[in-house]
């Protein structure tokens, strides 16, 4: 469960305060399954580092319980100078993976991420498609209680996407998770609830067709 | 009796906070320290070798300029090993400066995991360049041993150990300072080189104050360095003193410099995050 209270989120620009989130109160559900919604700009990408505690608010708090993930996508959370795979270590020390295990994640992630040696290379010597593949494989190696997930989608061939997709559907069968995603279909297919940001207010629906709807309207 | 109830929640629910929020820090600190180190090893073995190399060097040369206007000793004390226990202080302040100002930069895409904060990646950096100084510090004092024979007699241990925490502590004061003026104007990192060179003439690396003038000693006794790098030579070899020698000068400074770095990093705290 997250639930916000009083939270308020702002920029300071040349032209004074530019709120995202402006004294916004709401309670994402332990089953949710939430679909965020808001034109460019609005704040999503702010509003997930929020969520995840990444960032904090500037006034009000934030609630959580349970193990929440980390912003799961586009940018992504990697040092270039590491390879793949002390990334891939750093990110299973950071999550508190017992020193024995971490060798067995590792692998695991290998595995999954089939970018075959360069593995064990700098990540800045990767495409952007083996990046990618190495984002997802690291992101669906830990059990989050709810994955924030921004952007983060399945790339690379139609064999990894596939693969990909399954993954993903299995850890939602026993995870909440939140997403933005530039694809209202994927959205409407995988949500049973939508948050809809619109000029600094939040609000959420119980279900995901009643803030579509709401959303379409606001950038009419 | 409902408010009573209430408080001890929540007071229960601010230890266990508190408990797990020092266990995150601790445990993504450790793994930033050993990426660090990594990446310092990987990157080039040359880099950890000049670390290791760069104050015998600085020593041999202030040194060879001393021995040839024809003194050996300062103060009774063998002029290489005078001078490298300057460097040994000077570089407990100094090492870690090129290398813990960019830290939050450098982290800047492992900040997208909550549980690593922009302070973290600073004190993992200060804790490696300790690793790294103090490992450099005893390979130039057993270097110097082997080749001379000459060793200091650590007349007052506790207080060698006393100026070199201080001095470690009054450089990751002015490094987090740097750090977070920097990550917002990176112009301010060039300054580290220009101050670099004369803060070490400055700071009696090769001089003692007793050399000098009373007039003299006034104005470099407002360096706090100057003072660690005497006290650490009187603890080692039981040089004498200068007259306006204060432990509590460099003491009070160190304290004041990472209260206001902590008190700018709270004050900053969102910025710093920001891309």
């Amino acid at each position: 469960m997250i639930q916000l209270e009083n939270v308020s989120k702002y920029y300071a620009t040349p032209g004074g305060r530019h709120y995202v989130l402006k004294d916004v109160s709401f309670t994402v559900p332990d089953h949710a399954q939430l679909g965020v919604l808001g034109p460019n700009g609005a704040g999503k990408s702010t509003l997930m580092r929020l969520f995840s505690g990444v960032d904090v608010p500037n006034k009000g708090r934030i609630i959580r319980t349970g193990s929440i993930s980390w912003p799961m996508g586009l940018a992504s959370s990697m040092q270039n100078a590491l390879t793949g795979k002390e990334n891939a270590r750093f990110a299973c020390q950071i999550q508190g993976i017992s020193h024995k295990q971490v060798g067995e994640v590792v692998e695991g992630i290998r595995d999954f991420a089939e970018i075959g040696k360069y593995f064990d290379m700098p990540v800045r010597t990767y495409s952007s498609g083996m990046r990618a593949r190495l984002n997802f494989a690291i992101a669906m190696a830990f059990d989050f209680n709810c994955y924030i997930i921004d952007e983060l989608t399945a790339v690379g061939d139609q064999n990894f996407k596939n693969k990909s997709r399954a993954t993903f559907e299995k850890k939602r069968q026993n995870a909440s998770f939140i997403k933005v995603s530039h694809s209202l279909e994927e959205l409407r297919a995988e949500c049973n609830m939508g948050l809809v940001l619109n000029k600094g207010s939040a609000t959420i629906y119980d279900s995901f067709a009643e803030a579509e709807e709401v959303y379409l309207q606001n950038i009419k | 009796m409902l408010g009573v109830s209430r408080f001890i929640k929540v007071t229960d629910i601010n230890a266990a906070q508190l408990r797990s929020g020092a266990y995150r820090q601790r445990s993504a600190i450790w793994a930033l320290v050993f990426k660090e180190f990594k990446i310092r090893l990987g990157k080039s073995r040359i880099g950890f070798f000049w670390t290791m190399v760069e104050p015998i060097i600085g020593m041999i040369m202030f040194g060879l300029i001393r021995l040839s206007i024809g003194q050996s000793e300062v103060h009774h004390v063998p002029v290489m090993l005078f001078i490298g226990t300057g460097f040994i202080v000077f570089n407990a302040f100094r090492s870690g400066m090129n290398f813990i100002p960019n830290a939050i930069i450098a982290n800047q895409g492992l900040l997208n995991y909550p549980q690593v904060k922009p302070i973290d990646t600073i004190l993992a950096r200060f804790i490696l360049s300790i690793w790294l100084h103090l490992l450099a510090s005893s390979f130039m004092l057993l270097l110097l041993w082997w080749v001379t024979g000459d060793h200091p007699s650590f007349v007052d241990p506790l207080l060698c150990i006393q100026t070199l925490v201080l001095a470690t502590l009054l450089g990751l004061g002015v490094a987090f300072l740097i750090a977070i003026y920097g990550t917002q104007h990176e112009s301010v990192f060039k300054l580290i080189g220009i101050i670099g060179m004369p803060m070490m003439i400055l700071s009696g690396v090769m001089i003692s104050m007793n050399e000098l003038s009373a007039s003299a000693r006034q104005y470099l006794a407002w360096n706090p360095i100057i003072h660690l790098v005497e006290g650490f030579r009187h603890g080692a070899f039981g040089t004498r003193l200068f007259p306006e020698y204060d432990l509590g000068y460099p003491t009070l400074v160190t304290v004041l410099l990472l209260g206001l770095g902590y008190a700018l990093y709270y004050n900053y705290r969102f910025k710093l995050l920001m891309k």
